[in-house]
């Protein structure tokens, strides 16, 4: 039988969290931003180089300024988080660092990767030249707009939750 | 809507309850909500589920709240689960209109918030590149003017010697176009320091008439040479001293004059100046600039006092097109504004008003006397015998367009130094008659240096006028330098005339 992987995404409001998973699961991208409240679970079954598959559970959550504000029943069960800033709001990332280290404390043998996205506004040379502006180094930049890295982010992660 | 409607509303089924065992199989559901097969797993019914199967007996009671279920995730609900002998209850309870409303309020909200960290994300990178261009435009003008004082020097010099006709021309040409380019680069640095929010206005006691005078001299050659009239009409009630800054008003009506003769092919240009109304120890004061130019269209009338916009047409005179832009915001910064009157074809026409106030006792023309003492003071300072320059300058080109400016009089033996070495030591020998001094020295300023010349005790070093030379020259490096003893101070870039006024008027005869 197919495992099944719970994975949250977790940031601020309006950093593209529901658009990476939109372009992960349905391949398609808005410009429009539409709130998301609560949460909403999607899933996509991921075929890994290994020849097994994974089913990916996708909790996209409702974005907050603080992670603790995240209520908690979300998070259980969870094997996997992806934590996501908009590289172009200073404001989404300016306390990463903190942010980090309350999911570490909280659970600490969980994987995690951390995404800049939107990279699609800014140059390479920009994000080369300013990767210490974003306080902790993200595993990814990418783009839920062209869809850079997006597919990356998830079959990585997947890959490393079911080892 | 009838009370039937209301009640059936008021009565509508929220809340599904669901019976499943321990692995997740319906055993029994009221399907108010959704349609649920008995026997099959709610794991396969949403995504939800499966990936709460593996803490479904975890826990004793679960509560989740906005969770977004349906096909198309079209409820939103919140969901209790608990532990039952011999399974789970899962309680769905629909919230979705509530849920919505939320949705909306923080859309609205989200929204905002970021519009906000946009715009103060803007408004910081407007800002970096504001300070940039500021600090590039400084550290540009800075550099530009030693080479610009040399050639401006040069060229007048040049026309000193024996030169051909044609020879003449050229130097002249070299010349004019020097004064140009001085002028724009002025006005570029105006313009930064206005935008940067560093030119203010340094009010003071000066003679209106004066200024005005000045003026007429200078504009009646310029129009003539144009083969324009200038004319100037002046009301003879306003006070002789008014309080305010002589040199931004100046450069006002300047800006204005130079803008009028750029535009106007044939006729006049005229400045006037009238009191509106006096009232106590104000007055207030009407000045217009009318040309018989071009004019300027109507739909074009606004954009001519943004920076760096002059209106494109044919035969344009060249230009950074700054000068009215700095009239308006100088303008703006005391508190007046410019008024444009134009007609295309027959000329325009550009006044304001301006408040000065004045004593009502007028003092003793000490202004006009000190001027009119230093324009004669060259030909007393003039004697038989040399006068001894010091001059300390590290730059070799000023050192040599200063060098020949002063040499060229005949009135002058020069004494150079480099830098601060040695020149106490040689104070301590030698009398001078006057010390020429650079600012931005090597290792030392040259208002430490001046206070060190001060403090040698000397009757000489005590009491020799020192000439600063220098591109510093803000209000408060200007009070720095007269309490070290600086004399007065020269503005590079500077024309043979300037520093030879400067000099004889600090020489004691």
């Amino acid at each position: 039988m197919r495992v099944s992987k719970k994975i949250v995404l977790l940031g601020h409001f309006g950093v593209g969290k529901t658009s990476l998973i939109r372009r992960f699961v349905e391949d398609t991208f808005s410009d429009s931003y539409k709130v998301t409240i609560g949460v909403h679970i999607l899933k996509r079954e991921v075929e890994l180089e290994n020849g097994k598959d994974v089913n990916l559970i996708i909790w996209d959550l409702e974005g907050y300024d603080d992670i603790k504000k995240t209520r908690e029943s979300y998070l259980l069960g969870t094997h996997g988080f992806i934590y996501v800033f908009d590289i172009t709001r200073p404001d989404t990332y300016k306390e990463i660092d903190k942010s980090i280290a309350y999911l570490q404390e909280k659970f600490n043998d969980i994987p995690f990767k951390i995404v800049g996205n939107k990279a699609d506004l800014v140059t390479k040379t920009y994000l080369k030249e300013n990767k210490e502006e974003f306080i902790v180094r993200p595993n990814y930049f990418t783009s839920a707009k062209t869809g850079a890295h997006v597919k990356d982010l998830f079959t990585d992660l997947a890959k490393e939750l079911i080892g | 809507m009838t009370l039937d409607d209301i009640k059936a509303d008021f009565y509508k089924v929220r809340r599904q309850f669901v019976l499943v065992d321990t692995n997740g199989k319906i055993i029994e559901s009221d399907d108010a909500l959704f349609k649920l097969r008995n026997g099959s797993f709610i794991q396969k019914e949403h995504a939800f589920f499966e990936s709460l199967s593996p803490i479904f007996l975890e826990k004793e009671e679960l509560q989740l709240n906005c969770v977004h279920l349906g096909k198309q995730d079209e409820f939103i609900c919140d969901i209790e689960i608990k532990s039952m002998a011999d399974g789970l209850l899962i309680i769905i309870t629909n919230f979705t209109e509530h849920y919505a409303e939320l949705q909306k309020v923080t859309q609205t909200r989200n929204e905002s918030v970021i519009a906000k960290q946009f715009l103060d994300l803007q408004n910081k990178f407007l800002k970096e590149k504001e300070a940039f261009k500021n600090r590039f435009i400084a550290n540009f003008s800075h550099e530009i003017r030693n080479p610009l004082t040399s050639i401006l020097t040069f060229s007048q010099m040049l026309q000193h010697t024996e030169l051909t006709n044609d020879q003449l021309d050229y130097a002249g040409v070299i010349q004019s176009s020097t004064v140009d380019l001085k002028n724009m680069l002025e006005d570029i640095m105006d313009i930064s320091k206005i935008e940067a929010g560093k030119l203010t206005i340094e009010p003071r006691l000066f003679d209106l008439r004066g200024v005005l005078k000045d003026i007429e001299r200078t504009y009646s050659a310029k129009a003539r040479a144009k083969g324009l009239k200038f004319v100037m009409e002046v009301d003879k009630k306003f006070p002789e001293q008014v309080e305010g800054d002589p040199v931004r008003l100046k450069q006002i009506i300047v800006n204005l004059l130079n803008n009028a003769l750029k535009y106007t092919k044939k006729g006049k240009v005229t400045l006037h100046v009238e009191q509106n109304y006096r009232r106590g120890n104000r007055a207030n004061i009407h000045f217009s600039v009318a040309d018989t130019g071009r004019g300027i269209k109507e739909e074009d009338q606004s954009k001519i006092f943004e920076s760096f916009s002059q209106l494109q047409s044919s035969g344009d005179p060249k230009g950074v097109g700054l000068g009215l832009s700095i009239v308006k915001q100088i303008l703006h910064l005391m508190e007046s504004d410019i008024k444009l009157e134009s007609t295309h074809g027959k000329g325009s026409k550009f006044s304001f008003n301006m408040n000065f106030n004045f004593p009502l006792i007028p003092s003793v023309q000490k202004e006009k006397k000190k001027q009119q003492e230093r324009a004669e003071r060259p030909a007393v300072a003039r004697r038989k015998e040399k006068f001894k320059a010091l001059l300390i300058e590290d730059s070799e080109m000023t050192q040599m367009v200063m060098l020949k400016i002063l040499v060229s009089t005949g009135d002058f033996y020069v004494e150079i130094f480099e830098g601060a070495e040695g020149v106490l030591e040689d104070l301590k020998h030698n009398i001078y008659d006057v010390i020429l001094m650079d600012i931005k020295l090597n290792g030392i300023q040259g208002d430490e240096l001046t206070q060190q010349i001060r403090r040698l005790g000397f009757n000489n070093t005590r009491n020799v006028p020192i000439i600063a030379v220098t591109a510093y020259h803000k209000s408060k490096d200007l009070t720095r330098y007269k309490r070290a003893g600086i004399t007065e101070t020269l503005i590079k870039p500077f024309d043979e005339e300037t520093l030879l006024n400067a000099v004889y008027s600090n020489l004691r005869s």
